[in-house]
């Protein structure tokens, strides 16, 4: 009787140590951080700050916070919530210059209807109809260019916070309700239904 | 009596009434049905049934027919009301066939394509009517399904067999309106020829001319005014196959080509033969691959490409979503250009089979270039020698670039069809006896004596990255930097970013020093910088540790001159005061270095210890005098807010250098 005691206490020590031990790994993706940094991305190279020809182009980002982005994916809450990482990598501002330098050749696009904002974050030539052939092949190869530069911004925004590929989607989606929210009036933006309507 | 002459005028009268009103209305009527009927037959010997809801027809012979379907001889409905809005200036001669007819504003909706290639086939075997001579379709429009919409006018005629169509403002477009044509004007001419014996194949002859006008196909754009298109061509129509057999196709100027093209019931099925050639690359490539890509792909906005170059190729399956592909490549004096690369008179002849075509016998190639050069670096001229495979394409022995008065050999150089379709360039590649200065002065580098080789191993490039599993070493300052995991990121896009781990041994700082301008520093330095990133030119990420390692009979000294430039570079602190460094010329240190890393523009700065104060030294001052030490107090910095402060030093270098010079 008491050799049963004895295992049973041994048994109920082994389970008390072993569920010390286990170790809790929190998985974090500092969405809010995203799209705060994707807010002043999209006003950097959209905005009325992009508008502006007076503004200098700024030398780095201070989106403030991509931040805890910065901690990879398998850090303890307290080292994510340090928010101490700009994105500003010579990448990202190559193609944030590149974005912002065409957007003076989209807007009247934007702003007629010819291109809109799809729910993945991408530009789409959506009515041509009134434009002759010189303008459509204006849109098409701007509406190329454009979103290639912008999953290449999402891949590089990833890899200097230490993400994998696994997160460019996450980033990409952030940034499309991103680009969907600060669409200004008139132009075509398209809701996670798939209805086009007009903002 | 009065009244029955009245009564008799009244009857004759109403006769007469009725008379003229029979001798009025009874052509009409009778035209009417002789429009509808023949409307019928003339459908119907082309196969369908046509059913018009009303055919008016008004004196001037002017016939409106409404609510027309039309109905293939199966009964299903290819066109859908209204077919012709208004029919007029109709000619009725004997015996009442309609020979001419004008269509103003018709509009046509084909709803069914005819998936089994009924419509093309019954469209081509009629073509117009045997007794329509001429028909005027003006400001017309036609919509077949989601495919496509077509308005304009033309004029079709055809005499002794051959219909020829004149269009002068013909607008095609398809939804999206990304693939379309607009003004076209232009003749095209299909002859029925005669039967080949025992065959019940229908044969013609096309030809076409567009003389104005422009198309656009997605990002390409052609003005049709600049680049006229003329093309000949024999069709030859089956019970299952249409074969186009296109003699010449021209976009003149641009682009020629030689078709036979097998068009099937079944898409995977047709088979194209294609030859394609360019007289004129200069233009063909601004037009076809600068202009509409330039934007996408920044490499391509800056490129020039001349010569001459042609694809024979066979395509098996045109339709599908995975073609079978063969053919032969070739190019003559071709020069490829732009202020980073240069591929000078190039000439080849390379045969190319797809994964999935059809197995031969394996066929040789050639590759040769006069120059090669990329990022000012030359790689000199070279020769390959290929064999073509199924997915493949092999060169036959190692292929020996000249570098940097060395050379970069490549073994088992092939370029391989993945999967997924998309190509990739793979290698082995052995670097021999490089001089560093001369590769560095190419590239536009400070030149630095030395000499670099090493087995790069495993080489593959393809659109996503060109990556290299092996490693080189850099002899240089009297050690050795080993470098590994090098890749370039996206080569051909905006961005590419170029990564690198590296090693360094024993490297002399006297001699390091001596090549940069940064004062004068002795000692061994050791370490290394993993995660390097270099991209738009710039650095954009490293982890750094660099430090000096003692060696017996190597002094450790530090200059003053370069003991400024640490200081002004970090922010750091010379603790000695400034009589003791105008006294002295170079100071003893036991320990220097720094560990760091840069993320995001942001470097942080540690040195070898930690000082007391919290600082970090970057230079911990020997035993014996004279000595120094250098501590940083900023851990944290903006990257480019250091590189601006090494160019103001740079800058201030070369003032004072222009200084002492006058």
């Amino acid at each position: 009787m008491q050799r049963r005691n004895s295992i049973r206490s041994l048994a109920l020590m082994f389970a008390m140590a072993a569920a010390s031990a286990c170790v809790t790994v929190n998985i974090y993706f500092p969405a809010p951080q995203v799209r705060e940094a994707a807010e002043q991305i999209v006003e950097e190279t959209w905005g009325d700050a992009a508008k502006d020809a007076s503004v200098q182009p700024r030398s780095s980002l201070s989106p403030g916070r991509l931040l805890a982005m910065a901690s990879s994916l398998l850090v303890a809450d307290a080292h994510a919530a340090d928010p101490d990482v700009n994105v500003s990598t010579p990448a990202i501002r190559a193609l944030k210059d590149a974005i912002k330098a065409r957007s003076a050749q989209l807007r009247p696009y934007m702003n007629s209807g010819a291109v809109g904002i799809d729910r993945g974050g991408v530009l789409v030539a959506r009515d041509l109809a009134g434009l002759d052939l010189a303008g459509k092949a204006a849109v098409r190869r701007l509406v190329e260019a454009e979103n290639r530069d912008r999953t290449q911004l999402y891949r590089e925004i990833a890899a200097a916070n230490g993400y994998g590929s696994e997160r460019v989607r996450d980033i990409q989606q952030i940034f499309a309700e991103t680009w969907v929210a600060k669409a200004e009036p008139g132009w075509w933006v398209q809701d996670a239904g798939g209805t086009w309507r007009r903002r | 009596m009065r009244r029955a002459i009245l009564a008799a005028g009244v009857l004759v009268a109403t006769v007469l009434l009725l008379v003229v009103a029979l001798y009025a209305t009874l052509p009409l009527w009778s035209g009417t049905e002789l429009v509808r009927s023949e409307l019928q037959r003339q459908l119907l010997l082309a196969g369908y049934d046509v059913q018009a809801a009303s055919v008016r027809m008004d004196r001037e012979l002017s016939v409106t027919a409404t609510d027309v379907v039309i109905r293939d001889a199966g009964g299903r409905e290819v066109a859908a009301a209204p077919l012709v809005e208004v029919f007029n200036t109709l000619r009725l001669q004997p015996p009442y066939l309609v020979t001419t007819a004008r269509l103003i504003r018709p509009r046509l909706s084909i709803d069914r394509t005819g998936e089994d290639g009924s419509v093309l086939r019954s469209l081509l075997a009629t073509a117009l009517p045997a007794p329509l001579e001429r028909l005027e379709i003006e400001e017309g429009a036609v919509r077949i399904g989601d495919a496509a919409t077509a308005r304009g006018t033309l004029v079709l005629d055809q005499h002794a067999g051959a219909l020829g169509i004149t269009a002068t403002t013909l607008d095609i477009s398809d939804p999206s309106a990304t693939r379309a044509a607009e003004k076209l004007a232009g003749r095209l001419r299909l002859e029925r020829l005669p039967r080949e014996a025992a065959s019940t194949d229908q044969r013609y002859a096309l030809e076409l001319q567009i003389g104005s006008g422009s198309a656009l196909w997605d990002e390409v754009l052609v003005d049709l005014g600049a680049f006229p298109v003329s093309a000949a061509a024999t069709a030859t129509a089956a019970a299952k196959t249409v074969d186009l057999d296109i003699a010449s196709a021209e976009l003149r100027g641009l682009l020629k080509m030689q078709a036979a093209f097998t068009w099937t019931l079944q898409d995977e099925l047709s088979r194209c033969s294609l030859h394609l050639s360019a007289e004129n690359l200069e233009r063909s490539f601004d037009k076809l691959v600068r202009e509409p890509f330039g934007a996408a792909y920044p490499a391509l906005a800056n490129l020039t490409v001349t010569g001459k170059s042609s694809v024979r190729m066979t395509i098996t399956g045109a339709g599908s979503d995975a073609p079978a592909i063969s053919g032969v490549v070739h190019a003559q004096s071709l020069r490829a250009s732009s202020p980073a690369f240069l591929l000078d008179d190039l000439t080849a002849r390379i045969p190319f089979f797809s994964r999935n075509a059809e197995p031969v016998v394996d066929i040789g190639g050639t590759l040769a270039a006069a120059d090669l050069r990329i990022g000012g670096i030359r790689f000199g001229p070279f020769r390959i020698e290929s064999i073509a495979r199924a997915g493949r394409l092999d060169a036959t022995a190692p292929v020996t670039l000249r570098v940097g008065g060395g050379a970069l050999t490549l073994e088992d150089l092939a370029l391989v069809e993945r999967e997924e379709r998309t190509l990739q360039l793979r290698a082995r590649g052995l670097l021999r006896d490089v001089d560093l200065s001369r590769l560095l002065q190419d590239a536009g580098w400070p030149a630095v004596q030395g000499r670099l080789e090493g087995d790069l191993g495993g080489m593959a490039m393809d659109p996503v990255a060109l990556s290299v599993t092996g490693a080189a070493t850099a002899h240089v300052f009297g050690g050795r930097v080993h470098l590994r995991d090098m890749s370039i990121g996206t080569p051909f896009s905006r961005v590419s970013v170029f990564r690198l781990d590296a090693v360094a041994e024993d490297l002399q700082l006297a001699e390091m020093t001596q090549a940069l301008p940064f004062g004068h520093i002795r000692g061994v330095l050791e370490g290394h910088v993993n995660d390097l990133e270099i991209a738009a030119g710039q650095l954009q990420s490293f982890d750094v540790d660099l430090h000096s390692v003692p060696r017996p009979g190597v002094a450790q000294t530090i200059s003053v001159r370069a003991l400024s430039k640490l200081s002004a570079l970090g922010g750091a602190d010379a603790s000695l005061g400034g009589i003791a460094l105008r006294l002295v010329n170079e100071f003893r240190y036991s320990r220097l270095g720094v560990r760091g890393s840069l993320r995001n523009d942001q470097f942080e700065l540690h040195g070898v210890e930690r000082a007391d104060d919290g600082g970090e030294y970057l230079v911990k001052g020997s035993l014996l005098p004279p000595t120094v030490n250098v501590i940083s107090h900023t851990q944290r910095m903006s990257f480019s807010e250091m590189l601006s402060r090494l160019r103001s030093l740079g800058e201030e270098e070369g003032e004072a250098r222009d200084a002492t010079s006058q």
